[in-house]
């Protein structure tokens, strides 16, 4: 072969490979393979053939070509590609750069910066018709193909060989390596060998080019037998990955957002270099951040391009899935659905991302069966919170606070980021007394004045104890409870034992939460004392106990006896300026053709209750699901339990951006965007008022899509296109700002806008707790007061009273015996999020394993050390976890961090096996909700543990 | 500068390697056996081991395996002139930095020499 023969020769090979890499290999292609005389002359090469990986990569695919027909390979690879390079997998082969320089599942990396630099040098981009990414090996090879072509034209040699040295030779023998340990199909591990021998024969050759030597005879020989080879498969012969035309520099730029990893919406700055987010700061002055992120956040663009993401919708077939386009996915998923009656159909969604589109669509589709994380969540908190007073979460102004009580509410962990954490840590700097009740020392427990290691789930009675106290010593504010709530009297009689001739004393209190009773009394005085600076609340460390909507009540009553209600140091009421409605005047909205149909009963709360799935699928009450963005088999209840529920189902799809224990078990899969890649408008409120923008950083990477554009799509496949009409973000942000006074430009200029100050006793100048119109809470109350008694249960006939309701009269079954002493609960940690965090490697290297703690006397007695294997046995199921031996748990509780025992991403990965741990919702029992709320005893399962 | 173990069972490949790196101001120590060089790293403390993966009695992705086991922090560049995916597996699942494959000219070693120390580089090994 003369030079240019070589040069078109050594093309031909990147060209046969990129092809081999792009996309799944078509059916045509598999074809011409195998047979006539691309299959015979691979036969005759390997014969001849005397480079040791080449040949044994030759043999494995010819092998596996005369294996099966062409159609049956097609098939089967079409799994193993989704498995493989669309992360459908447990073990995926990244096939991009990036995720090489460190080994980091990570992409848009610094390697995509390079070999943009590359690619401009020679007067090419990467196609706009080609989804994936710069530095994906496809595109790489095909560039090196161009640079072959150009080469045996006579132009510029050298080029080529400093992309071979200082790009492909760098990472694809870690790529190579990591194809084969990952595929058990002997065309791609084939594939492996092949491409990582030519790449070696490439630098050998490159060598030679450049000394100006004879190449390797050897090589030479396979270059001439595979060009001959490749030739007859007829692969096109313009370029298919990249494109003519150096692509202009994007300047670099900054985009204010709201960060929404945790869904807490703290102002971020997000910036861009060349188009590719480089990092993720606070926004400054923003009203809920305060210019702060956590490492959530700041971490949160690890998120978008963690190389697990989803690519492509997914299709599942005969227990694996493959790609599929769009149109065929969306067609799929609607068709199946409209199939059903929609009272057997729910909808699970796990965030609230312009959730008007989405509850829009599926109330126009008609199931009634819609459920948020809400009944996992805190639903005791809201049902306690709501209707009782104005807002489901009303956050205590930190800031002028003198007493701060925190019952199960672990801020420094959960809301780190938020500028209420700032000022609840200056406050205790500044002399404030911060109390935390928590059975495990909790991070806002270490920077606490008291941590008081309560029993777990009894914070009721602790908080009746108190407003024995409080009652009884009458310490209480006699002007705010007279003119600003309802039912003193009755609460007044509960607690003194007037009902059942049982007061609820301290010492009554002590019996049941462990506190000792001169505790509870000095920490009702001096919450009173503090008061009207002053303030009591609590989050899912009382929620996820049973029976724990009264509990909620009781301590929150606190407040309301020492009139702290938006006091200043009090918890606050909320007021946000409403937006308006996404759609322009005259615009038709969508019909609601849900049915009041509730699913499932609670005392308080009736809806679709997703502890109760496992039962509510057997009995054909539901037959589908469509799940957006939520995990439901990890986090709604029994793991095991919700995973039968899923595979019961007759049909499931999931909307998502990387592959979970829930969308595993889909029919479908749709590839979600991020929150960096998509946009809204929301009112929020962190003491001020103020509208905050959610501002995509990037357009949505690979096939992924939007939620709005995926719920449109389903939505005109059911016939409701018309209500669905936007043709941009911008065109419904823009009507959703059309009643404010600052307009979307401005918005995307500074992030957020403040409509309304912090202020303080507002219920005294709205003359109710209920915001004025044109405003809205989470909550509302009827009486325009403080209603100590709950009006749901109130309405109902029912005990609405503050208290605290042992759970074993509803729930014998969770009740502690010998067999099973401990009670086990997760605990959020800093660095996660629920389950929606363990593919962001960042974030999984500053914790990536949940031990469990235990005790220091409960391990002693139970001889286990630290770092123990241990074997945690509930009645319902059984699993292995590693020991902490600690000091800060109270006796008898066990507790480890929630969100891990995921089977994919970084935790199912076997190629980073020191990230791994487990699911405490596990062990739950099966089908269990709290009687009154609908809430999973997520923290309150009871377990023995032993060395294992 | 750092301390680099160099080990090939070829002498004057070692030696060459020894004097390129020399020049850069590393200490480079220099073996031909494998024991030896084991035993070495159990004595003293080094930053980087450049193995050849072909020796006489054991393979180089098993001296790694051992220099590993006595200190995990070492960072290593394997080197071989017949590269197959197998041996990348190994190495790569022991944590080696770079694998490359003879000739390896002076600027291309300086440069991965250079790029491991500075941690640009250092990887997260992969279990594969």
């Amino acid at each position: 072969m003369d030079f240019r023969e070589i040069n078109l020769a050594r093309a031909r090979m990147y060209h046969f490979l990129s092809a081999m890499f792009r996309d799944e290999v078509p059916e045509a292609l598999l074809e011409k393979m195998s047979s006539g005389v691309f299959f015979d002359q691979l036969l005759v090469l390997q014969d001849s053939c005397s480079i040791q990986d080449f040949c044994s990569g030759l043999g494995r695919i010819t092998g596996y070509l005369k294996s099966k027909s062409a159609a049956a390979a097609y098939k089967e690879l079409r799994h193993d590609y989704a498995e493989l390079f669309l992360n459908a997998g447990k073990n995926p082969a990244f096939p991009y750069e990036s995720c090489y320089q460190n080994r980091d599942p990570l992409v848009m990396q610094e390697a995509v910066a390079s070999v943009r630099k590359a690619y401009r040098g020679a007067g090419v981009h990467k196609s706009e018709s080609y989804a994936d990414l710069d530095d994906h090996i496809a595109v790489e090879l095909e560039f090196m193909r161009y640079l072959a072509e150009k080469a045996a034209d006579g132009n510029d040699q050298n080029s080529q060989f400093d992309f071979l040295r200082n790009h492909l030779m760098g990472w694809s023998v870690d790529f190579c390596a990591v194809l084969t340990g990952a595929t058990s199909s002997d065309f791609y591990r084939g594939l492996a060998e092949l491409t990582m021998s030519f790449l070696f024969n490439e630098r050998m050759y490159s060598f030679a080019a450049l000394a100006q030597q004879e190449a390797a005879p050897a090589y030479l020989h396979v270059l001439e037998q595979m060009s001959k080879a490749i030739a007859g498969l007829g692969l096109e012969k313009g370029y298919t990955l990249i494109a003519e035309g150096a692509a202009p520099v994007a300047a670099n730029r900054s985009v204010k957002t709201h960060c929404y990893i945790c869904l807490g919406l703290c102002g971020q700055e997000v910036t861009l270099k060349d188009g590719i987010i480089t990092g993720c700061k606070g926004l400054s002055g923003d009203p809920k951040g305060g210019g702060r992120l956590c490492v959530k956040g700041a971490n949160a663009h690890a998120n978008t391009y963690s190389a697990y993401r989803l690519k492509s919708p997914l299709i599942k077939e005969n227990g694996r899935f493959r790609k599929a386009s769009w149109q065929e996915a969306l067609d799929l998923t609607a068709s199946r659905l409209k199939a059903m009656d929609p009272e057997t159909v729910a909808f699970h969604r796990g965030n609230d991302f312009n959730m008007w589109c989405h509850e829009g669509v599926m109330a126009a589709f008609g199931t009634p069966h819609k459920t948020t994380h809400r009944q996992m969540c805190d639903n005791p908190a809201r049902m306690a919170n709501e209707k009782n007073y104005s807002e489901k979460r009303p956050w205590i102004d930190y800031a002028n606070s003198k007493f701060i009580l925190l019952f199960g509410i672990n801020e420094l962990s959960t809301s780190a980021g938020q500028r209420k954490v700032a000022l609840l840590k200056k406050a205790v700097k500044d002399g404030a007394k911060l109390v935390v009740v928590d059975p495990r020392r909790c991070d806002s427990a270490e920077i606490a004045t008291e941590w008081i290691a309560i029993k777990p789930g009894t914070d009721g009675a602790m908080a009746m104890g108190m407003c024995y106290v409080i009652v009884s010593e009458q310490l209480h504010d006699l002007e705010f409870i007279d003119n600003w709530t309802y039912g003193f009297e009755a609460f007044k009689k509960r607690l003194l034992g007037e009902e059942d001739g049982i007061a609820r004393t301290p010492e009554w209190a002590a019996e049941i939460c462990g506190v000792p009773a001169s505790t509870i009394a000095r920490l009702a005085r001096e919450f009173a004392a503090a008061s009207p600076n002053a303030g009591a609340n609590s989050w899912t460390g009382v929620a996820q106990t049973p029976n724990t909507v009264h509990a909620t009540q009781a301590l929150m009553a606190l407040n309301a006896l020492m009139g702290c209600y938006d006091a200043p140091g009090g918890p606050a009421l909320v007021r946000k300026f409403k937006l308006a409605s996404p759609w322009a005047d005259g615009q038709p909205k969508p019909p609601n053709n849900a049915s009041k149909t509730k699913l499932n009963k609670s005392h308080l709360w009736s809806g679709w209750i997703p502890g109760y799935f496992e039962e509510d699928v057997k009995a054909g009450r539901l037959k589908a699901m469509l799940c957006y963005f939520g995990n439901p088999v990890m986090s709604s209840g029994s793991e095991p339990s919700m995973q039968r529920g899923m595979e019961g189902l007759e049909f499931a799809c999931a909307i998502d951006c990387y592959m979970t224990n829930t969308t595993a078990l889909c029919d479908v899969i749709l590839p979600d965007s991020t929150y960096l890649e998509q946009s809204r408008v929301v009112a929020d409120w962190m003491y001020e008022s103020f509208i905050s923008l959610g501002q995509k950083a990037i357009e949505p990477m690979y096939e992924s899509k939007t939620v709005v554009e995926i719920f449109s799509e389903l939505a005109a496949r059911w016939g409701y296109a018309e209500f669905f009409p936007w043709k941009s973000e911008d065109e419904y942000m823009a009507n959703q700002l059309r009643n404010q006074k600052i307009s979307l430009e401005e918005l995307k200029e500074v992030g957020y806008f403040v409509t309304d100050p912090q202020e303080f006793y507002k219920y005294k100048v709205w003359g109710s707790v209920n915001p004025p119109a044109g405003y809205g809470a989470s909550g509302s109350s009827s009486t325009g007061k403080y209603n100590f008694i709950n009006p749901v249960a109130e309405e109902k006939g029912i005990d609405g009273l503050p208290d605290y309701k042992s759970p074993y009269e509803d729930w014998p079954q969770l009740q502690p015996d010998e067999e099973y002493p401990m009670i086990l609960g997760y605990f959020r940690v800093l660095e996660h999020e629920h389950t929606s965090t363990f593919h962001n490697i960042a974030l999984m290297k500053q914790q990536g394993t949940n031990p469990v703690w235990i005790n220091y006397v409960d391990a002693k007695r139970l001889g286990i050390a630290d770092g123990d294997q241990v074997i945690l046995t509930s009645p319902w199921e059984q699993l292995k976890a590693r020991a902490r031996v600690t000091w800060d748990i109270r006796e008898g509780v066990l507790a480890a961090a929630g969100g891990f025992g995921g089977k994919y991403g970084l935790e199912g990965d076997p190629k980073y096996p020191q990230f791994s741990g487990f699911n405490t919702n596990h062990l739950l029992p099966p089908n269990v909700a709290c009687k009154w709320s609908g809430t999973p005893p997520l923290k309150y399962i009871k377990t023995r543990i032993t060395k294992a | 500068m750092a301390e680099i173990l160099v080990l090939d069972d070829v002498l004057d490949a070692t030696v060459l390697v020894g004097k390129i790196l020399g020049k850069k101001g590393h200490t480079v120590h220099t073996f031909t056996d494998e024991d030896e060089a084991i035993a070495f790293v159990g004595k003293q403390a080094v930053d980087l081991a450049i193995l050849d993966i072909k020796l006489q009695k054991m393979s180089g992705v098993e001296v790694l395996a051992e220099l590993k086991k006595i200190r995990p922090e070492i960072q290593a560049i394997m080197l071989t002139g017949y590269p197959t995916v197998e041996t990348a597996r190994e190495a790569i699942s022991l944590g080696a930095d770079e694998y490359c494959v003879k000739p390896i000219d002076r600027q291309e070693l300086e440069d991965k020499v250079e790029k491991v120390l500075k941690g640009k580089s250092r990887k997260t090994a992969l279990n594969i």
